[in-house]
């Protein structure tokens, strides 16, 4: 049978003195001749421990990362290595925090390997004075149940500072673990080491029975700490006093332990802290003034990482002071659920050799019911196992794509509902921005195009809203310079509704835009992605989203966007249509009323005239007769108020008739333009002078194929229009033929059209003026145009506030037939 | 018996002033018209008062708001009650907002506008 390597595992709680103690057995082993290695062990790396044991110890393994039960194989590789080197004793040091290792590493050494690394019992190194804490129930519940499961499968309980224990606690560990061996050992003088050596236990520790879900409560509740600081400084300061101020500094926090161990200058110094104790420290060995130390910390504390790392970040700066302090590294962290390799129902190969494989008395993981061949069962049980991982691994992938598309689910529903909370379409957009970041992006831009504006950015959010002027000139600048170059920017985006994506070398632009590759960098954006706002397969605008970091899945990236922008754009469609809609109801309402008050002038006139008739009718000849005159005068305004009422109807039906697409014209040959108009100034005659306005009348004759009534009925509202507004001052009418072409110019010198009116005017209900100082319908240069356009010719007018309006329509005299002058 | 009461009507359309003014005038009042508000200000300078002032709103140079603003600043005048005679919808309210003694609302009938102008009207 060939022993390669005698392996002593030791565990025990946090601060128990573990490392001292294993330094004190290596030392023993070396000087009996036995090549000696030391395997440490950690959930993180850069431990104390290893560079401790590495100062003292020839040989010095660590398995970092996890702890033993979730690295069984590193530690399987690790003694395999040792035994290639020649190595005799192995020490094995169990994380503090760790337990149940019957189940996950004595088991399964010794029915794996049971020749070559023979497992001596399980030592578990206990403070008495920790039992007496944990029994006054100073720790949190679950770390008192860690706390005893590691006594309830020790072989061998070694109690440390014996010379100082209270005197019940051996009969308090017996009464936990009857079976166990109890040893006394003091690290400091190596009393008790033979006898350590020597115990046995009456049985040796079946595997745990154990809640994982305590278990792991509990170690997730001690935080880790590992860390590599410099302290620096000009002036000489004392090392030792830097670490003791560190520890002092922390020795207030709910500690397990902190370690330090100091790596220059000098080799070897350490300090510990326990919970409730007086920092223990062998610093003496330092030089007393240095200009740099280097030191290793590590710690289990029950706070929150983020907190820990705050503590640990300030004790540094507070201890170093005035020397400069920094962490070369720094790792605070709350360690995962233990997930041990193996975990055996029972134990094999320690001692009693019949007893190997005999079916679990305790509760079984993993159990048969018939007695098995080792070998057998083994095959089998890493069948099942990696069965299980295989089925574990896929449970995992499909639960990191599920959640990843809840999240996204979630973020596209939130997205849905902040976007439907306002009609107000600027601040929809906002919205759309500052949702975008940081949950899609580090930047985003939202480009709209609207009335006479061109794709201009309306909302920009970036990751730091200190920087937030600079990312809105980055936004305008990215429209102005990548629109330059020939590759697709925001408006080539807006034209063919494509999105586009840009990695970090096409962002980097030539060097004609210098200004915007400089805010690129000072915004640290490397990526960026175009998505167009597409409504109802209109594109209203385009949403930029741009990365610090090149994208690992731009296809994801790409798709989250699209489905931001379509609900973006759903939502900037909806408000723009409310607000097109609100502005039409508040157009339709002006218009209702005004039509109400210019169709309540002839219907008063004619009511009261013909009640006023019948009056007189009914009161006898004689008076009748009396009142002719007045009857003629009532009968003139009644035919009057007739006109205006079928006057004002027409312009109704026109409105009707052109906005269901009915407006037809009656063409007619040679129709001369200055006939109609001299023939309707005719007919206002009357109305100018009421309005003490002069016309003055310039035509040259120009026919062409028009609808004579049609062309009156411009001619007539331009002039009606002029007189209405013209304040009593002089008209000018002209008419005039060039090249084809009629021309009708109607100026007036009256109040004039402010430009934001000028091109609202010809739209139906709109109007300039007050319709309470000048009445009308609002209709009749939306009529008016109307007419010309269907004429094929084009209307505009010339005006300023104040000075006048100068209306110029032009018309085609005909399509086919060139335009008769003269005779 | 109403001979020796004047009525204002002060309306910009000549027409729907005209008619008013011809119905009154048959019935036996006496009548001043104005085509506004600054119109009918100068109308109540003379010593000789309406007892009562027909108003439209809607007019151009002075509507009928700016008319009972300058009215009612003028002691002389500001207790001559006015009728105000409008098409808007919502007559009563303009009314009380100008404090108006009554209202008609176009269109109105003649025996109607004859029996507001009768129950209002001051004897002058």
């Amino acid at each position: 049978m060939r022993v390669d390597i005698k392996v002593y595992l030791i565990g025990g709680f946090l601060g128990v003195g573990k490392t001292t103690a294993i330094r004190r057995l290596a030392r023993h082993f070396g000087e009996r001749g036995e090549r000696v290695a030391v395997v440490t062990n950690d959930q993180g790396h850069t431990l104390v421990d290893t560079e401790l044991m590495q100062q003292s110890t020839a040989m010095v393994r660590e398995i970092g990362g996890g702890c033993l039960c979730c690295r069984y194989p590193e530690l399987e590789d690790t003694l395999a290595a040792a035994a290639d080197t020649g190595v005799s004793v192995a020490l094995v040091e169990a994380v503090g925090s760790c337990t149940d290792l019957v189940a996950t590493v004595i088991a399964p050494m010794a029915d794996r390997h049971p020749d070559r690394f023979p497992m001596e019992p399980l030592s578990i190194l206990v403070d008495p004075w920790r039992v007496r804490e944990m029994s006054e129930g100073a720790f949190a519940p679950d770390v008192q149940y860690l706390f005893r499961k590691q006594i309830e499968e020790a072989d061998v309980i070694v109690l440390t500072r014996a010379d100082l224990a209270p005197p019940d606690v051996t009969e308090v560990v017996r009464e936990i673990n009857p079976e166990a061996a109890i040893v006394a050992f003091s690290a400091l003088t190596g009393e008790g080491l033979s006898e350590w050596l020597a115990a046995r236990p009456r049985r040796p520790a079946s595997p745990l029975a154990i809640d994982y879900n305590r278990y792991a409560a509990a170690e997730a509740g001690l935080g880790w700490l590992n860390g590599l600081a410099v302290v620096q400084s000009a002036k000489p300061f004392s090392p030792a006093s830097v670490v003791r101020k560190l520890l002092g500094a922390l020795r207030d926090a709910p500690i397990a332990h902190v370690k330090v161990a100091v790596l220059e200058p000098g080799a070897g110094a350490a300090a510990i802290v326990r919970r409730g104790g007086a920092p223990v420290d062998d610093l003496d060995s330092l030089p007393a003034g240095t200009q740099a130390m280097r030191l290793l910390i590590n710690g289990r504390v029950a706070l929150p990482p983020h907190q820990l790392e705050a503590l640990v970040r300030r004790a540094l700066i507070g201890a170093a002071a005035p020397a400069d302090s920094s962490w070369e590294q720094l790792a605070c962290f709350a360690p995962c659920r233990p997930t041990p390799v193996h975990r055996y129902a029972y134990r094999c190969g320690s001692g009693d050799e019949a007893s190997c494989c005999t079916p679990p008395a305790a509760p079984a993981v993993l159990s048969t019911s018939q007695i098995a061949p080792a070998l057998v069962w083994t095959t089998e049980r890493e069948r099942i196992e990696s069965e299980w991982q295989a089925l574990l691994e896929r449970e995992q992938v499909a639960r990191s794509t599920a959640e990843a598309a809840e999240q996204r689910s979630t973020f596209l529903a939130g997205a849905s509902r902040a976007l439907s909370a306002s009609l107000d379409y600027r601040s929809t957009l906002t919205r759309v921005a500052e949702l975008a970041v940081p949950s899609v992006a580090d930047f985003c831009a939202v480009y709209i195009e609207e009335p006479g504006i061109s794709l201009h950015p309306v909302a920009i959010a970036y990751n730091d809203p200190q920087a937030l002027e600079v990312a809105r000139a980055f936004a305008i600048e990215y429209t102005a310079c990548v629109t330059q170059r020939d590759r697709p920017g925001v408006c080539s985006v807006m034209q063919t509704c494509s999105a586009d994506c840009m990695d970090s070398e096409a962002v980097d632009p030539p060097d004609e835009c210098g200004s915007y590759r400089e805010l690129a960098r000072r915004l640290s954006l490397s990526t960026s992605m175009a998505v167009p706002l597409v409504a109802r397969e209109r594109a209203l605008g385009v949403v930029l989203f741009a990365y610090r970091n090149r994208r690992k899945n731009l296809d994801a990236d790409l798709a989250l966007g699209r489905d931001l922008a379509g609900r973006a754009a759903f939502a900037v469609d909806n408000a723009r249509l409310y607000t097109e809609a609100q502005q039409a109801i508040c157009a339709r309402d002006e218009f209702l009323s005004i039509a109400s008050h210019e169709l309540r002038t002839p219907s008063t006139a004619l009511l009261l005239g013909i009640q006023m008739l019948l009056r007189l009718a009914g009161a006898g000849r004689s008076v009748t007769e009396a009142a002719s005159p007045l009857v003629q005068s009532v009968l003139e305004k009644l035919n009057r108020q007739s006109q205006l009422l079928e006057h004002l109807i027409n312009r109704l039906l026109d409105v009707a008739r052109i906005q269901s697409g009915q407006l037809k014209l009656e063409l007619e040959p040679n129709v001369d333009l200055a006939t109609v108009t001299r023939d309707v100034v005719r007919d206002l005659r009357d109305q100018a002078a009421q309005r003490g306005c002069a016309i003055e009348l310039r035509t040259e004759e120009v026919t062409g194929e028009f609808d004579r009534m049609r062309l009156a009925q411009v001619v007539s509202n331009l002039v009606s229009n002029a007189l209405r507004y013209g304040a009593g001052a002089p008209i000018d009418i002209a008419v005039e033929r060039s090249e084809g072409l009629a021309g009708l110019t109607v100026r007036d010198h009256g109040v004039g059209i402010a430009p934001e009116w000028q091109e609202v005017i010809f739209e139906p209900y709109k109007r300039a003026a007050s319709a309470r100082h000048y009445g009308g319908l609002g209709l009749g240069l939306y009529i008016v145009q109307q007419i010309v356009v269907a004429h094929g010719g084009t209307i505009h007018v010339d005006s300023a506030l104040g000075a006048g309006s100068t209306f110029v329509a032009v018309l085609p005299c005909a399509a086919r037939s060139a335009c008769g002058g003269g005779p | 018996m109403t001979g020796t009461i004047n009525v204002l009507v002060v309306d910009d359309e000549p027409d729907i002033r005209e008619l008013v003014c011809e119905i009154l005038q048959f019935v036996g009042y006496s009548v001043l018209t104005a085509s506004n508000g600054r119109e009918a200000l100068e109308r109540l300078r003379g010593a000789d008062l309406p007892g009562l002032i027909l108003l439209d709103l809607m007019m151009p140079t002075m509507n009928g708001w700016e008319f009972r603003a300058e009215q009612l600043k003028d002691p002389r005048i500001s207790s001559i009650p006015v009728v105000v005679v409008t098409g808007d919808g919502n007559a009563s309210e303009k009314a009380r907002l100008l404090s108006a003694t009554s209202y008609v609302m176009k269109p109105f009938h003649l025996d109607h506008l004859l029996a507001i102008v009768q129950g209002t009207a001051r004897g002058g």
